[in-house]
């Protein structure tokens, strides 16, 4: 297997999934963006928002700021954040380092800009490594709690484990790559490809909440809502 | 919607907050290092000079351009111990093209437009080159990136 991997990835293999396939899945990634997004918008419209005539002898005091304030984080306690503010703080962690590390990876800018000329910021590769075991951290952490957690293991099925694994592999094997524990030619193909798999998840599957996240608090009325929606669902 | 304190303005700053900590997070490196010239975050790179001396032209990788991109390198400057032909000569940190960008550029651009044109070629991926110590192969005579100046 080890040799397998070694000479068959220099040649075929990975300048195959780093040349073509990681093209055709950056394409499905952005038109199926597009395309579930759009689709999203049809399948809800605009509506008419009520207004109320006020009682014009009725005007009440503006609250001070710090009332605003105290209210607001009143209003909170009724969200998960006073639920479940734990799993809120492993979340937010878990999305940051999810969506800045492959982004500012060392690596990744160095590999960019060796191929089109142009990069982005980077980390320092010890802070990657940080991040990245945040993320794995965090991957674990939502592991034991589907498994161990009786409410949320009631509304998990293989589909939601099998969404974590994708997310987390790149993640492990891009750590285990660059500390080459194992052979590096085929942490790196598997690297590549459960990356690319993932891009293709994206768009049509759980993950595109990614998108949806904001559709639904801010453009679609419903309980959960924020702000000032517009839209709500056609029935 | 009036009693619900959660406005608009409110979830503006909430996403700020949070976009704006990724990028804070971003550009705070927790672990920064040393980026004046060359920065070690990774083993040296062990390059085989006269494996590529057999294939090519000196000219193909030493260069000093003029304006319209001609090499006008002096072929006699370039004998071994010579420290102005080093790459690190001119792209240091000053340089447009700095040090780290100037050899991936120069190795991985060649080895990926030979593979492109389905010739025998060299490493593409990072831990091909910047192997973990032990693994450095000895009869590779000269090391790039500046470490032994």
């Amino acid at each position: 297997m080890t040799t397998f991997f070694t000479n068959i990835s220099h040649t075929v293999l990975l300048d195959f999934i780093r040349g073509p396939l990681a093209w055709i899945s950056f394409i499905i990634f952005g038109l199926g963006l597009m395309v579930q997004t759009f689709r999203l918008l049809n399948l809800t419209q605009k509506t008419e928002t009520r207004h109320f005539a006020a009682d014009k002898n009725f005007i009440p005091e503006p609250p001070s700021m710090r009332k605003r304030f105290f209210r607001r984080l009143a209003f909170l306690q009724i969200t998960v954040i006073g639920t479940d503010a734990c799993m809120v703080m492993f979340s937010i962690l878990f999305h940051m380092c999810l969506l800045a590390t492959p982004i500012f990876l060392l690596g990744h800018n160095v590999l960019l800009d060796a191929s089109f000329g142009f990069s982005f910021i980077s980390f320092s590769e010890k802070t990657s490594d940080f991040m990245t075991l945040v993320v794995l951290m965090c991957g674990l952490v939502f592991f034991l709690r589907r498994l161990l957690l009786r409410r949320v293991r009631l509304i998990s099925t293989k589909y939601d484990f099998i969404l974590l694994f994708v997310a987390m592999t790149p993640f492990l094997t891009g750590f285990l790559a660059h500390h080459p524990a194992l052979n590096y030619h085929m942490m790196i193909t598997i690297h590549i490809l459960s990356g690319e798999l993932m891009l293709v998840m994206i768009p049509f599957s759980k993950f595109f909440h990614m998108v949806f996240f904001f559709v639904s608090r801010f453009m679609i009325i419903n309980e959960y809502s924020m702000g000032h929606p517009k839209r709500s669902w056609q029935y | 919607m009036k009693y619900i304190p959660v406005n608009s303005k409110f979830c503006f700053i909430m996403l700020c907050l949070f976009f704006g900590g990724m990028v804070m997070f971003s550009i705070v490196d927790a672990f920064p290092v040393d980026q004046s010239g060359c920065d070690t975050q990774r083993n040296p790179v062990a390059f085989p000079h006269e494996m590529h001396m057999e294939n090519f032209d000196c000219e193909d990788c030493h260069h000093v351009y003029d304006d319209q991109n001609n090499n006008e390198l002096d072929s006699s400057e370039l004998y071994s111990g010579n420290p102005d032909i080093k790459c690190s000569s001119c792209h240091d940190s000053d340089n447009k093209i700095q040090t780290r960008q100037a050899f991936h550029r120069l190795c991985i651009g060649c080895h990926n437009q030979t593979a492109k044109m389905n010739q025998p070629t060299g490493p593409t991926m990072c831990n091909d080159c910047h192997r973990p110590e032990a693994e450095a192969p000895e009869e590779y005579e000269m090391i790039i990136r500046g470490l032994n100046d």
